[in-house]
């Protein structure tokens, strides 16, 4: 408690510091020079754009950002023929989140749950994390704890932009890419020198501190950063000793290099290494054990990709790399060594893809690729101690453009990976892009998707010894399959508004689940790992984007999803039906003032347990909630500015359904050369 | 310049994979041995005793013996009649039936306290017998008739015992009333079934 109150007088000094800097800036505008009228300076440089924000430093129409994720080739967002939500840099420097898990949690459409301890996992179209792919820089990323990664993990220093695709996208990525792929795209050295540091403190012993120092040269570039980042541990139910949260410390190292020795051709580089450590405290609730639990994670990966751009348009992508994701789990128990366990799980991948495209009759902008996977998992938890598997895919696609005016894009496209375990699978897609009028944009696709069972589901041999329980994996499980529709609208009225609405369906059959080995005893039991269950998501989704004037950016989101288990027509456990996001970003460019407010409201969730012993589940309804983040930042002069962040101002969160951080306040210095 | 760049870069990046799994190796701490005795017994309310059994081991018998009040380990426990019962997990037999050869059997009373208990029942007593219709494979006893000594909660995965008051009569004709306190040692481990007795 002491030491709480000593944070909070830290926050009071910095608030009040930071007061004096604004007062001072509101004298200086007033002899500022008039801005121009709204309706010029909207014609002039205000960005319509449908998903993208508008950097009143780089003023680039939105539509003519460069994304890569919806069609796996660089195309401008205004081209893309698959919907790509892209969150800009300016909108990340917004936010004031830390990381990703952060950054995604008031977007409309991205669920962010932090109940397990797997930390933020998300959640896309009303499906479990287990259904989004995640990707860095287009290479899927290693290191999935109960089917979620957590996002937590990447730092926002190094996030240029996250593209978010929405949908089955098994036809160009292959597994898991069920309800949607987000692909973080790290920053690149743009400019001959630049150097960048930030620190930041807050309630709870939240310290950010990162740099990074960049040099772009004709024919080289080179970005170096490190960051630390550390989180308290918080406990939202005083009742019981244990943690409702881990405390996290974190450092990270990231390099992206390129390399361009002669025309037409680049060598990119990128190279990371993390280090998390979580701590905790847990009970047991069978036997009121108490833990000192430790998770030591570490993530490393090397991309080498050489690129060569030939004239009329054909490019040509070689990809390889190797990831490594280390997972040490320690649980200590408190008085006794009884219980105590160590598991050391070690998870090494390598990827080695190409990728060829090419212009063919003007109109077909065509692109194959082939890749192949390897990767081993050591951890006890398997019934072998290790396992390794392979898988070999091909894919093409073909973006047609059958008219240009108005614009009529058909994308047919599909992909077959072989895997070592289940062998052939197929992954189909065809969407299609129609602009009746310049200011709409419709969007439709239809695509099978599937997702591989993981080694824990094929191979895991789990005894719970304090309890009994057993659980076994079963090497004959088939893929998860998915069937998935997609529908949108992008109508962008007038320059200073866009809306847009997506409806979606997706049917998932064969689904992983554990089933209870026949016994009639009460007591211990053993679950073995089947296809069983069928299950569905559908939903609609719509944002309305309104700037007003150039200094004032407004955003709204309503999304209503409803995810069901065929089997009995239950919700899924944990998917808000109804949820709505509101935004409020202004900035004051002549004065160097940033000011925005970010709020989600969600809600009731169900969940499901056995409370009364009867062997049927019982459903229970979390409340609804609402979350409110507000972050201010002040140009201060000589490449700094101070910024303030209040995060969960409405205090939300409880022990039993949401343990999500409660308030807290925090406030840091950047700088930029 | 560009080519001077090109080695570093290279070295660099195959110096990476190195780097992961460079972490220290996690460890618990081995300062917080319980020391706890595989049985351990203590005096009770009036006169009664408490024993604590560490049954944690997932295969192996802990054998208890009224006439000492600790732990017993026979040669041959299918044929010893040094012991009168045994522990496993949650799984408890006595020495008799199809377990041992001492003849001991075991009677239930329910709703009665262990203190209302002042004499032994004169009928009820079950022997062990051959293993039920379960997916363990290990025999019945009295202590698995019915329900069980055991309530068990799915959603907590605790096992409390049902307030049942058994009477044990042992190979040598002996009565000894005996309830099941708790499954739990003082760490909160499980296995550590703890029971209250005395002789009838």
């Amino acid at each position: 408690m002491l030491a709480a109150r000593g944070r909070g007088q830290s926050f009071a000094a910095i608030a009040t510091v930071l007061g004096w800097w604004l007062a001072a800036d509101v004298a200086r505008a007033e002899q500022a020079p008039p801005e121009p009228a709204p309706a010029e300076a909207a014609a002039s440089e205000a960005t319509p754009g449908a998903d993208d924000g508008d950097d009143p430093s780089e003023p680039v129409h939105s539509l003519d950002a460069i994304v890569v994720t919806g069609s796996r080739t660089e195309r401008p967002l205004g081209e893309t023929p698959v919907a790509t939500e892209v969150i800009t840099p300016s909108e990340i420097r917004e936010s004031g989140a830390q990381n990703l898990g952060e950054l995604l949690e008031e977007r409309i459409g991205v669920y962010i749950d932090r109940s397990s301890v797997a930390g933020a996992a998300v959640q896309l179209q009303g499906l479990p994390a287990d259904y989004t792919l995640i990707l860095v820089d287009g290479v899927r990323q290693p290191g999935r704890i109960n089917g979620a990664i957590d996002l937590d993990r990447f730092s926002i220093e190094d996030i240029e932009r996250v593209e978010i695709v929405r949908g089955s996208s098994s036809a160009l990525y292959g597994s898991d890419a069920i309800a949607g792929v987000i692909n973080i795209i790290t920053k690149k050295a743009k400019r001959p020198l630049e150097i960048d540091g930030t620190g930041s403190l807050g309630a709870y012993q939240t310290i950010d501190a990162s740099g990074s120092i960049g040099l772009n040269r004709p024919r080289w570039s080179t970005r170096l950063s490190a960051g630390y980042h550390s989180r308290g541990s918080y406990d939202l139910d005083p009742s019981d000793p244990a943690t409702s949260q881990s405390e996290s410390v974190q450092y990270n190292f990231d390099n992206q290099s390129t390399f361009s020795p002669s025309r037409g051709f680049t060598l990119t580089s990128s190279l990371d290494y993390r280090n998390q450590d979580r701590n905790a405290v847990d009970v047991s609730a069978a036997g009121g054990a108490l833990f000192d639990r430790e998770n030591l994670t570490e993530t490393g990966s090397v991309l080498l990709k050489p690129e060569w751009k030939f004239d009329g348009g054909t490019r040509l992508e070689l990809r390889g790399s190797l990831g490594i994701f280390r997972d040490q789990f320690l649980l200590d128990q408190r008085g006794s060594n009884e219980l105590d366990e160590v598991q050391d799980t070690r998870e090494y991948n390598a990827q080695l893809g190409t990728q060829l495209d090419t212009l063919v009759a003007e109109s077909h902008l065509v692109s194959v690729g082939a890749e192949t996977w390897y990767e081993t998992l050591d951890t006890v938890r398997l019934a072998s101690g290790s396992s390794e598997r392979s898988r070999v895919s091909v894919y093409a696609q073909d973006e047609w453009t059958l008219h240009e005016g108005p614009l009529v894009v058909l994308l047919p496209g599909a992909r077959v990976d072989i895997d070592s375990q289940f062998g052939a699978y197929p992954t189909p897609r065809l969407a299609m892009r129609v602009d009746p009028i310049e200011q709409l944009t419709l969007r439709a696709s239809y695509g099978w998707g599937f997702k591989a069972p993981d080694f824990r589901e094929l191979y895991l041999l789990f005894e719970n010894p304090s309890v009994g329980y057993l659980v076994e994996g079963n090497p004959d499980l088939e893929p998860e399959r998915s069937r998935s529709y997609n529908l949108s609208a992008e109508l962008r009225p007038h320059p200073n508004v866009s809306l847009s609405v997506q409806g979606f369906l997706n049917q998932l059959s064969n689904r992983i689940g554990t089933i209870l080995a026949p016994s009639d005893e009460v007591g211990p039991r053993r679950f073995i790992y089947q296809n069983v269950d069928a299950a569905s998501s559908m939903g609609i989704e719509s944002s309305i984007r309104v700037s007003p004037v150039k200094a004032l950016r407004l955003d709204f989101g309503y999304s209503w999803t409803r995810s069901e288990n065929r089997a009995d027509g239950q919700p899924l456990s944990g998917q808000p039906l109804q949820r709505a996001t509101a935004a409020i970003a202004f900035a004051a460019r002549s004065i160097g003032f940033e000011a925005s407010c970010r709020t989600a409201v969600v809600g009731p969730r169900p969940f499901y347990q056995d409370t009364n012993g009867d062997d049927i589940v019982e459903r229970q309804d979390s409340d609804p909630y609402a979350t409110v983040d507000v972050r201010l930042a002040q140009r201060v002069g000589y490449g700094f500015d101070t910024f303030l962040v209040g995060e969960n101002l409405l205090n939300a969160g409880d022990a039993q359904f949401l343990t999500i951080p409660p308030r807290t306040f925090s406030g840091g210095i950047r700088y930029d050369y | 310049m560009a080519k001077a760049q090109h080695p570093l870069l290279f070295i660099g990046v195959l110096a990476l994979p190195l780097l992961a799994g460079c972490a220290e190796d996690l460890a618990v701490e081995a300062s917080d041995d319980t020391g706890d005795e595989a049985v351990f017994t203590e005096a009770g309310d009036g006169g009664a005793f408490v024993t604590r059994v560490n049954a944690s081991d997932m295969a192996a018998w802990r054998y208890f013996s009224f006439t000492t009040g600790s732990e017993v380990v026979p040669v041959d426990p299918a044929t010893s009649a040094d012991w009168d019962l045994a522990f496993q997990r949650f799984h408890i037999l006595s020495n008799g039936g199809v377990t041992g050869s001492s003849g001991a059997a075991i009677a239930i009373v329910s709703g009665q306290t262990f203190a209302d208990v002042s004499a032994a029942p004169a009928e009820g007593y079950l022997e062990d017998s051959a293993d039920g219709d379960d997916d363990d494979t290990i025999s019945e006893s009295a202590f698995s008739d019915g329900d069980g000594w055991y309530a068990y909660d799915p959603a907590t995965n605790r096992l409390s015992p049902h307030p049942n008051v058994y009477v044990v009569r042992t190979g040598s004709g002996a009565f000894f009333k005996l309830a099941i306190l708790d499954y739990y040692d003082a760490a909160g481990t499980s296995g550590y079934p703890r029971f209250e007795w005395s002789a009838l």
